[in-house]
């Protein structure tokens, strides 16, 4: 039926592609081909059927998996396989960290060039795609006759993390660092971040850069 | 006119026989696209995307140039129609990047809309990258030639709207590029039109845009500059002005605007505003809060009234306030303090303009600028026509663009005017009325003698010609000439500037200029300095008139008044002729003064009568948005605000009633005017009960007759003209020549004239970084042969020294000025130009000399 339309769309894109950049093909999403992927199956009947109305197994069931997991975790802590302390479930935070995945958003923050400026542009896009309406900007221009934005707030309070302004931005200047600590506050007002306490090096963020290059250059450029 | 019968996509369409097919069929409602089309501008066809196909004719052709024909059959859309203007918008994009994201222009660039509008979503063509040149050394433009399409919108508009003709079009084919005339750095009237105009990203105004076009909140506002009040649209984030910019459609101004109106704003965010009330605490200025400041205020003035009366506290109005807070202003002075000692600059200088605007005059010198578009003659008498209101000027040539109207300049400065005008007239200063009188006598003389011009035929027997030719100094062919040019007018218009208006002769200049209108059946425009010098005069800010001109020595008024405001009204004591506040002032009668949003320190024209009479007036309130040389006298300073931060109306030259709207928060603790003047009243003990400006307006609708019928809710986008009951009698009065007092010595050689200069008005605009980086510094104008015998080079320093005082200034050698006049503008803080002269009836004569 439809599958000819999204064929016929996706050979579109694939031949864009392919004359624009040599190295994407063919056209992955994680590590799997495009062509691989199956729809994954979805049950559409939302009434519970017998078995389920009948209460108990199911608690049951739930208490089997609660059960496995204490038991598991006891015996990963108790004795812990080679290598690692124990096979984990828990971790012990904030003595213990997770080591977090390439694609974790934490909190938004801006590129600082070597030289201490900004790479911003003062665009405006992300404050235009933002759901949250947390960014606002003013831009200005500097001796060298670059925008940059004068005036660069976050509110931090407003935040979703959903990182459409990592994605939408034109210049790499604002992206979705691993940082999840010490967000919280006991004043609104200090949520609202300036310009400075949002301005992180680029040394630091070196991993999230070429993550954002490997994800989204795909669909950009 | 003949009609003609057309059809438009299967539609009949009756339109004028000069209209083109493109505004035909918009007229209509039916849509073609365009790229370089304006409206206000002849169409050159370049863009091409406005194609149609015609019955009969093989190729398409582009509708904006199309006259529409008898019977002619137009097809707007069809799908070859589609493919060749994708195809256009292709050829003009190979050269334009997609620089989209960080375009100043994105959102509201016609290009990208075209793109969008049109389904182009590939690119098929390509072109060779040639390396181009982006211009960021012309001032307050700057021009990117990567974006540029060459739609040639900016050179047309700047040669056939501003005059200026700054623009061409470098080299051709591939590399061809917009540059200025002379291929120099820009350096023209910097309108900004251009940049108002360009259709893309290509031209932008050097004052950073510090958000993207999509994010600003566009408040309608009135420019709150010179007294055209022209319309524009204020952008705003986050309570700050980031543009201004022009819409076509709204306004008198037809999206025409000067330097300052487009690049004078930055006083509105500018760091050295007022924020709280200040208290003159010794020799400095401490904050204070509003109930302190005012209660201070209000017991002040209640223990002079209640020691030497009403009388003794006076009050100055604003012109660039609105007609709602100078309202309340007067209403406070007469109801509460119980004193008429109120004036406002323009009555002071002279109270013909002002106060005695309806008496004076026989018939309307207000009009409105539409009789200018549509008039075939304009003759201006002492107005630098280009410079003093520049929309005017664009105006004018539109006019002449589109009537083909004539254009006569007369003026006692030689000015240079791009483009010439048809005939230029440097009279001598001080010889208008003779001028007047010779065209009168010209021009009675080929029409014959009528039954009105009875009396005056008298007088014009004994006018000689070569009299008049000798004292003005134009030649008599010249005189006869432009007279019978104007006989044969059928819809003349005669523009008074500032040079009659601030002209000792002022009033009898433009009374004998309504002969001359009477008698060729012309209109009178009359200039105004500011935003609102025509408001606060209707609203009643003068010592002998109440809102509406009324007499304040007549009891009946005064009965009425008393009646509609519920309060006892002072009497009228008639003072001593000639004696203003400030000559009360400095004979101890005044002791104390309120003065609202004016810099009298260096506006009125007797510099040291002024200075003399604020030290002897015991305490001083001044409501200001700067710390003003007046401000810095005062003993309390009400911090107030700006025309974008405060809603109201103000009245232009046009008598056009136009409101103001509110686009940003107060800055600091600042309050509008009525607001402050409101509290104050209520620290007294009497409560108005006035909860926004819409109140007062309605009050003043009942109460002035001009405003009657005007609801603050219908004032819209053109505003409502105001109707001036002047009896609209043919008379013909004849007015006699007369010397003019001068003051000086007999080495004063120099006839001294003062205004604005181009880039500035009043003070207000020193505060803008845009107009100060165009004009820094005050420069007095010297004619080049007269710099030659005083041996004075440009910008050398030189003294001017007049029988009142004398100032240090840098000279500029001009060949505006005519030989023995000079000119300093009054702009400037630093060099006050009104400590030269004295009182307005007498002019003033200088003495230059050069500082080795």
């Amino acid at each position: 039926m439809n599958t000819l339309g999204i064929n016929e769309k996706k050979t579109e894109i694939n031949r864009n592609l392919q004359s624009s950049v040599s190295i994407l093909q063919p056209y992955m999403i994680g590590s799997i081909p495009i062509d691989k992927l199956k729809p994954k199956k979805v049950r559409k009947n939302t009434e519970l059927t017998l078995w389920e109305r009948l209460y108990i197994p199911e608690i049951v069931r739930g208490m089997v998996v609660t059960t496995r997991h204490f038991i598991f975790n006891m015996i990963g802590f108790v004795f812990p396989p080679n290598g690692k302390k124990r096979s984990i479930f828990t971790v012990y935070y904030p003595e213990e960290k997770l080591t977090l995945p390439d694609a974790y958003r934490g909190r938004p923050v801006l590129v600082m060039r070597e030289d201490g400026t900004e790479r911003c542009v003062a665009c405006g896009l992300c404050e235009k795609i933002c759901p949250a309406l947390c960014i606002s900007i003013l831009g200005g221009e500097r001796e060298n006759k670059e925008r940059y934005p004068t005036y660069y707030t976050l509110d931090m309070s407003l935040c979703v993390f959903c990182g459409f302004c990592e994605e939408v931005c034109p210049k790499e200047a604002i992206l979705m660092s691993d940082e999840y600590e010490g967000l919280a506050e006991y004043d609104r007002k200090n949520m609202l971040y300036p310009k400075e306490k949002l301005l992180v090096s680029e040394k630091k963020l070196q991993k999230r850069i070429d993550y954002v290059r490997k994800i989204y250059s795909k669909c950009n450029y | 006119m003949g009609k003609v019968t057309l059809t438009i996509d299967g539609k009949k369409i009756v339109t004028d026989s000069k209209k083109t097919v493109l505004e035909a069929a918009t007229e209509n409602g039916i849509y073609i696209p365009t790229i370089c089309y304006l409206k206000k501008l002849n169409p050159i066809g370049s863009c091409r995307i406005c194609i149609v196909e015609v019955e009969g004719a093989e190729t398409p052709m582009t509708s904006c140039q199309l006259p529409v024909l008898e019977g002619m059959v137009v097809n707007t859309k069809s799908d070859r129609l589609t493919e060749l203007r994708q195809t256009m918008v292709k050829l003009i994009l190979v050269n334009h990047p997609v620089d989209c994201p960080i375009c100043e222009r994105s959102g509201e660039c016609k290009l990208q809309n075209m793109t969008y509008d049109l389904g182009v979503s590939r690119q098929t063509l390509k072109a060779e990258f040639v390396k181009r040149e982006k211009r960021y050394d012309w001032r307050l433009v700057r021009y990117d030639p990567y974006l540029c399409i060459l739609c040639e919108r900016c050179i047309r508009i700047c040669h056939e709207v501003q005059g200026f003709s700054a623009y061409k079009i470098r080299q051709n084919g591939f590399v061809s590029v917009i540059d200025t005339v002379d291929e120099k750095p820009l350096d023209c009237d910097f309108c900004g039109q251009c940049i108002n105009v360009c259709p893309v990203g290509a031209l932008n105004s050097a004052l950073v845009l510090p958000a993207r076009s999509w994010e600003f909140n566009k408040i309608r506002s009135i420019c709150a500059y010179c007294g055209v009040g022209c319309s524009f649209l204020l952008d705003i984030k986050k309570d700050k002005v980031g543009r201004v910019f022009t819409d076509d459609t709204i306004g008198m101004n037809n999206g025409n605007l000067c330097a300052k109106g487009k690049f004078g704003y930055q006083f509105i965010n500018s760091n050295e505003r007022l924020m709280t009330p200040l208290i003159k605490k010794g020799d400095t200025f401490t904050p204070a809060s509003w109930d302190e400041a005012l209660q201070l205020v209000g017991d002040k003035f209640k223990e002079i009234k209640t020691n030497y009366g009403g009388e003794a506290i006076a009050g100055i109005g604003s012109e660039r306030i609105p007609n709602e807070d100078n309202y309340l202003f007067q209403k406070f002075f007469r109801c509460i303090l119980g004193s008429h000692n109120i004036d406002n600059i323009l009555n002071l200088k002279n109270s013909g303009f002002g106060s005695g605007l309806l008496e004076t005059f026989d018939s309307q010198i207000i009009n409105s600028t539409d009789y200018v578009y549509a008039s075939d003659f304009i003759f201006s008498i002492g107005a630098d026509l280009w410079e003093e209101n520049p929309v005017i000027g664009n105006i004018i040539r539109m006019a002449l663009r589109d009537n083909e109207a004539y254009l006569i300049v007369s003026s006692s400065r030689n000015l240079t005017l791009k483009p010439p005008p048809d005939y230029k007239m440097v009279y001598r200063y001080g010889s208008e009325i003779q001028l007047i009188n010779g065209l009168i006598k010209i021009i009675s003389d080929l029409r014959g003698r009528t039954e009105d011009l009875r009396e005056y035929s008298d007088h014009l027997k004994d006018i000689r010609l070569e009299d008049i030719s000798s004292k003005t100094g134009i030649s008599k062919d010249l005189i006869e000439t432009v007279a019978i040019k104007m006989s044969k007018s059928k819809s003349p218009v005669i523009l008074c500037g500032s040079e009659v208006y601030t002209h000792p002769l002022g009033v009898e200049i433009v009374r004998n200029i309504q002969n001359l209108a009477n008698l060729i059946q012309g209109k009178i425009l009359l200039f105004r300095e500011y935003c609102n010098s025509q408001g606060v005069n209707d609203m009643g800010v003068l010592p002998d008139k109440y809102p509406g001109y009324r007499r304040a020595a007549d009891p009946e008024v005064k009965a009425s008044f008393e009646k509609s405001w519920g309060f006892t009204l002072p009497h009228k004591n008639t003072p001593a002729a000639g004696m203003n506040i400030f000559d009360m002032a400095v004979n101890g009668k005044i002791k104390a003064i309120y003065v609202m949003g004016e810099d009298i320190t260096l506006r009125y024209s007797d510099g040291n009568q002024i200075r003399e009479a604020l030290k002897k007036i015991d305490f001083i309130v001044v409501q200001d948005i700067f710390l003003t040389e007046t401000a810095k006298a005062a003993d309390v300073i009400l911090p107030s605000v700006s025309f974008a931060e405060l809603e109201g109306t103000f009245t232009n030259m046009e008598g056009r009633v136009q409101k103001v709207n509110r686009g940003i928060r107060q800055a600091g603790k600042s309050k509008p005017d009525w607001e402050i003047i409101h509290e104050l009243c209520k620290k007294m003990g009497t409560d108005f009960k006035y909860s926004a400006p819409e109140d007062i307006f309605k009050e003043i609708a009942a109460v002035v007759p001009a405003y009657k019928g005007i609801a603050y809710s219908d004032i819209k986008n053109n505003g409502k003209l105001a109707q001036y009951s002047i009896p609209s009698k043919k008379r013909f009065t004849f007015i006699q020549d007369k010397e003019i007092d001068g003051t000086g010595g007999e080495d004063m050689s120099f006839l001294l004239l003062s205004g604005n200069s181009f880039f500035h008005l009043g003070t207000m605009s020193r505060k803008s970084e845009a107009m100060n980086m165009l004009t820094p510094e005050c420069k007095i104008e010297i004619q080049t042969s007269d710099a030659k015998n005083l041996k004075i080079k440009d910008g050398d320093r030189v003294i001017v020294k007049s029988a009142h005082g004398s100032i240090t200034i840098k000279s500029k050698i001009t060949n505006k000025s005519t030989p023995g006049i000079v000119f300093i503008p009054v702009n400037f803080e630093n060099v006050p130009v009104n400590l030269l002269t004295g009182r307005r009836d007498t002019v003033t004569r200088v003495k230059i000399s050069k500082i080795d």
